[in-house]
């Protein structure tokens, strides 16, 4: 039995060290549409090799919004990769 | 009176104030200010950058204020501003004000603002240092 994966494409934001790396701060992407945060970069870390070391201490928002654990996504929802931060 | 923003560049003068806040409902006003420090791990910082996610960093730090409000002080006043983009040691990057009835609750809720901004607000510090070299603050 073909099992079918539901997909979306989503906007991928990228900021600081992650964005510095892979040379851009947006990019379209297709992600399953029931995922989880890890999921998500891990994804992120195939597509761009370059990334894959930055990445773990990463979080993910997706609509601003946190996301750990389990997500459902929308069609382009606004999906973050949030480096560890530094303001304040 | 709950207010947070933004702000392109560092703070002016006029943020650094609570005057906003003063008001017979709150017998104590407490602030935090931010300012940009001339030496970060070890190294003399010439100047940096603040990258920010505007618009989460709204709802991050509108957020952090609800929050806070629920734990400590239902009525509690607050105004929490976050500069980004190019600064220099000596701006002003962060300002937080609060008002509450009695002074704990207003210590308390200053020092939670600061602490949980400083673990989710999505702002990241770019440094750069006098001996030419430069990089992303690993944050506190």
């Amino acid at each position: 039995m073909t099992a079918t994966l539901h997909t979306v494409t989503v906007t991928i934001h990228y900021f600081a060290a992650v964005r510095e790396r892979l040379g851009r701060d947006t990019e379209r992407l297709e992600l399953p549409a029931t995922t989880d945060d890890r999921a998500v970069l891990a994804i992120i870390a195939a597509r761009h090799p370059a990334l894959a070391p930055l990445l773990p201490p990463c979080r993910v928002a997706v609509d601003h919004i946190f996301v750990r654990g389990p997500v459902a996504l929308q069609t382009d929802a606004e999906v973050a990769v949030i480096p560890p931060v530094s303001g304040g | 009176m709950r207010r947070v923003g933004i702000h392109a560049g560092p703070l002016p003068a006029s943020f650094l104030s609570s005057a906003e806040l003063i008001a017979p409902q709150w017998g104590a006003i407490n602030s935090f200010i931010g300012v940009v420090r001339q030496h970060a791990h070890g190294r003399a910082v010439t100047d940096l950058t603040y990258e920010c996610y505007v618009a989460m960093a709204e709802k991050i730090l509108t957020a952090l204020v609800d929050d806070i409000a629920a734990e400590m002080d239902p009525d509690l006043g607050a105004i929490v501003i976050h500069g980004y983009g190019a600064m220099r040691p000596g701006d002003v990057s962060v300002a937080i004000h609060v008002a509450s009835a009695h002074r704990d609750a207003a210590f308390r809720a200053s020092r939670a603002l600061i602490e949980r901004l400083k673990q989710d607000a999505p702002v990241w510090k770019h440094e750069r240092y006098a001996d030419g070299s430069s990089a992303w603050s690993p944050g506190s």
